[in-house]
């Protein structure tokens, strides 16, 4: 039942619902060139709230620094926003790929995740990585995350 | 002017919680982990969600922090954001 549960594609899920898509993507992409813009982005309420950075906290710096070639400050930052940055342009060619193309990218993710358990597996290694980052490297992490 | 932002983050933090608990039970564990990483996931979720599950008024006040919270970071000290490697001042 829980196995079951856990190898449920998310992805997939996500990518076959267009106006989600449409609206991670197009909020994803405008969050990143706000940050890039210099202005104000999206708050994380878990680190406003509790000053403890979540799991995803670093990934728009991160990725706006992938944009800027700066791979090691990336990695620096937020080691996943490679992983992040793939997701964002699959939810962007599942918002705006035709509807004749769109079901063949959603079955073979569908499929790539009934296989692979891929999306568990990242989910659970960024928990670690989190987890990691928290207890081994506190004052690191807690300074990157607060600039 | 902190307690202010502690306060709205605090209630950005409680909406956040109500709308992850309906992602939670509606969409699985998954999707809610998901959501407990990715703010802007649950955030875009509720909305879309909001009519069918009765979420709305959450959806507006949590909508109307995120935008005191951002005027509040715009217009309190020490707004600055800088993408790259810092440049270190003697």
């Amino acid at each position: 039942m829980l196995t079951q549960r856990l190898s449920q594609p998310i992805v997939a899920g996500m990518l076959r619902n267009r106006r989600l898509a449409l609206a991670v993507f197009g909020l994803g992409g405008l969050n990143l060139a706000l940050f890039v813009l210099h202005l104000p982005t999206w708050q994380c309420p878990v680190l406003q709230a509790t000053g403890v950075p979540c799991p995803g906290c670093g990934l728009t710096r991160a990725i706006a620094l992938l944009f800027k070639g700066e791979w090691r400050a990336s990695m620096t930052m937020h080691a996943f926003a490679p992983v992040f940055l793939i997701g964002l342009l699959l939810v962007g060619a599942a918002a705006l790929l035709p509807d004749r193309q769109r079901p063949a990218l959603v079955s073979n993710i569908e499929r790539l995740e009934n296989k692979t358990a891929l999306p568990v597996l990242l989910l659970a290694a960024l928990f670690l990585y989190w987890l990691a980052r928290l207890l081994f490297f506190p004052s690191t992490f807690f300074q990157l995350i607060r600039g | 002017m902190g307690i202010v932002m502690m306060l709205v983050g605090l209630g950005m933090l409680i909406c956040a919680i109500i709308v992850l608990i309906k992602l939670f039970q509606n969409e699985g564990v998954l999707k809610g982990i998901l959501g407990l990483i990715c703010g802007l996931y649950t955030f875009i979720w509720g909305w879309m969600n909001a009519n069918k599950l009765g979420i709305r008024n959450i959806m507006i006040i949590w909508t109307l922090l995120l935008i005191v919270y951002i005027i509040l970071g715009m217009t309190g000290p020490g707004f600055s954001y800088s993408v790259g490697t810092p440049v270190t001042t003697p």
